[in-house]
């Protein structure tokens, strides 16, 4: 027991600490990592943070402006929508919706794009000849006129627009991976691994896909924030998620008309997408930086 | 004295694109090489940059199939094989890689490198693979604790001998060593050729010891091959080749070899031109456009390889 409790804290020594003394010098994105905690935190304890359901409208409250400004009503801090919603609680419930869309269309895309990446690597030829084109196809489409149209066709669900932004984005990863995978393929490791004996499943996932993943990472961190943004482009256009869902795109399209009576409430739900996207962005790039060891000076 | 490999008339060719609608060109890597392997003796392949080493490496060690001839280990002909044969001969050869900094998985531990053979080959459990772990690393002398750590932390011998370990899991009757100290400083050299001599001795291996450096092939070869452009064209013992090489090529190889002795009668034979292009190779003798004794016979026909002053040498010069 004691060996290993001294073999454990000499090993771990190496990667962790060393990314995070290459990460923590970056302040925008340690700045990025704090403000996307604080946004993971309200998302996830939504139920105990946010002072009225997402919801519950309050007859004559509609459009009250922040408690700030005058006519504000401190009960509504951040002022109420155009049906008397609480605009503080719809945001808070909308990070719970945003952050949903944005990791599990990351989670698919990275999924499916390792499992083909992997696969078009491996068995090359005419199967990576195919699968490559199709992603050539769907990166050759403007993202937002694919991701309508994937809606269109499924019809529009919160679920259809995480397919269709998972759709969007597959091509990234897969071609990733895929790169990756054949510039770790010629290494002696590789085949000393298959001189070993190591089978085909086990040399893809366990010998080279760990040495693909730092990038992958990277890409998929930043995959997060742009998944955001094109779930809210199609909630703008009333594609995504339906009313009375608060969803932050949705609650930008459902608000413009107010944008010069009541700019808050037009203004409120840009705010948040804009903040949770660029603190998305500066960890991302953080973690880009720390995960390359070309920018690493150990 | 008991042969573990047979290799008969080893060729492989490689077809080579040479842009769009320009036709196939064949490459001849390896033009028909025979040599036995003994168990317990090391044969040493001697040749220069794209003579072939690399491409006998990878027929060997069954990562790539040879185009024609037979290869037999222990008495069964690989190129007939089932596949449940196949799986056994693999883990009768394995490979150690010049270079150990690409050689061992940047993301595996020691102890999961060496492991990871035994997993995919054997039916032992946890317990039993840890215990023949740390016998393995105890054997090529890595210290216990070296077990977690990761390869980026050890130095080039190190890794060779982390290497060498994970190649001797499967207990192989051969080991083909794909120039394992060329890449090593030469203090740590001597370290790791002595403990592959011990290994040897120990597990009666086969060793296949593919190198460009005369002076290590001297130290660990029991016979030498040289061979030139995919062909052999000189095999004898270590001494016999030390002492009087016969084939022009190997005098020349042997005359660039530095002796420490200041006093030594120096006759360099300097050849002139380079290796010629496999995808055009020279009528004859492939040796003939820089041999300094090429007379006509040897452009218009290629020389076999017969026992001259005790040894296989594929010559027309030599009587």
């Amino acid at each position: 027991m004691a060996a290993e409790t001294v073999t454990h804290q000499a090993a771990p020594a190496g990667p962790l600490s060393a990314f995070w003394n290459a990460f923590s010098q970056n302040r925008g994105a340690v700045g990025g990592l704090v403000i996307l905690l604080i946004i993971i935190f309200l998302a996830i304890f939504a139920d105990w943070v946010a002072p009225y359901s997402a919801t519950e409208q309050f007859r004559g409250m509609t459009k009250l402006p922040p408690y700030w400004a005058q006519g504000g009503d401190p009960r509504f801090w951040l002022g109420t929508d155009a049906l008397g919603r609480d605009m503080i609680s719809r945001l808070i419930y909308g990070a719970r919706i945003s952050l949903f869309i944005g990791l599990s269309v990351m989670t698919v895309s990275v999924i499916v794009g390792i499992v083909l990446g992997l696969l078009a690597a491996f068995v090359g030829g005419a199967v990576d000849s195919i699968l490559m084109r199709i992603m050539d196809l769907i990166m050759s489409i403007p993202s937002l006129v694919l991701a309508i149209l994937v809606v269109s066709i499924l019809g529009p669900s919160l679920t259809n627009t995480i397919v269709a932004v998972s759709v969007v984005y597959l091509p990234n990863y897969v071609r990733l991976v895929r790169g990756s995978a054949l510039a770790e393929f010629g290494k002696d490791y590789i085949i000393a691994a298959k001189v070993a004996g190591v089978g085909p499943i086990r040399l893809m996932f366990v010998t080279v896909l760990p040495n693909c993943l730092a990038p992958l990472i990277v890409q998929a961190a930043l995959g997060v924030s742009n998944a955001i943004l094109e779930a809210a482009a199609l909630g703008f256009l009333g594609l995504g998620a339906q009313p009375p869902t608060p969803e932050w795109g949705a609650m930008l399209a459902d608000a413009r008309e107010f944008i010069r009576s009541n700019p808050w409430i037009v203004t409120l739900p840009g705010l948040a997408i804009l903040v949770s996207v660029v603190s998305i962005n500066l960890f991302g790039d953080g973690l880009r930086d720390a995960l390359d060891p070309k920018l690493r000076r150990s | 004295m008991s042969v573990v490999l047979e290799a008969r008339d080893l060729t492989r060719d490689y077809k080579v694109r040479r842009g769009m609608f320009a036709p196939e060109a064949t490459v001849h890597a390896l033009a028909g090489v025979s040599f036995d392997l003994e168990a317990g003796k090391t044969l040493a392949v001697v040749g220069e940059s794209g003579s072939g080493k690399s491409t006998l490496a990878r027929l060997l060690t069954m990562i790539e199939t040879p185009t024609a001839g037979t290869l037999r280990i222990n008495g069964i002909d690989l190129v007939h094989a089932t596949k449940a044969e196949r799986k056994t001969l693999r883990s009768e050869v394995q490979i150690v890689f010049q270079n150990p900094y690409g050689s061992l998985n940047p993301r595996q531990t020691i102890g999961a490198a060496l492991e990871e053979p035994l997993i995919v080959n054997t039916k032992l459990t946890k317990t039993e693979r840890a215990t023949a772990v740390a016998a393995m690393m105890a054997r090529v002398g890595l210290r216990p604790e070296f077990r977690d750590r990761y390869p980026h932390m050890f130095s080039g011998g190190q890794r060779q001998r982390i290497a060498i370990a994970r190649a001797l899991m499967l207990r192989p009757k051969i080991l083909v060593l794909d120039e394992p100290v060329s890449a090593l400083d030469v203090s740590i050299r001597a370290q790791v050729l002595n403990l592959l001599a011990e290994l040897q001795e120990e597990f009666g291996l086969a060793y296949l010891f593919i190198s460009h450096d005369l002076s290590v092939v001297r130290h660990i070869a029991d016979r030498v091959m040289v061979i030139y452009l995919g062909h052999a064209v000189e095999t004898a013992t270590r001494e016999q080749l030390f002492a009087s090489p016969q084939h022009p090529y190997t005098k020349a190889l042997l005359s660039a070899t530095p002796v420490a002795d200041p006093d030594a009668k120096k006759e360099r034979i300097v050849l002139q031109g380079e290796l010629p292009s496999p995808f055009d190779p020279p009528s004859g003798c492939p040796f003939h456009p820089r041999c300094p004794q090429a007379f006509d016979r040897c452009k218009a026909e290629a020389p076999p390889i017969a026992l001259k002053h005790g040894r296989d040498v594929a010559c027309w010069a030599v009587e």
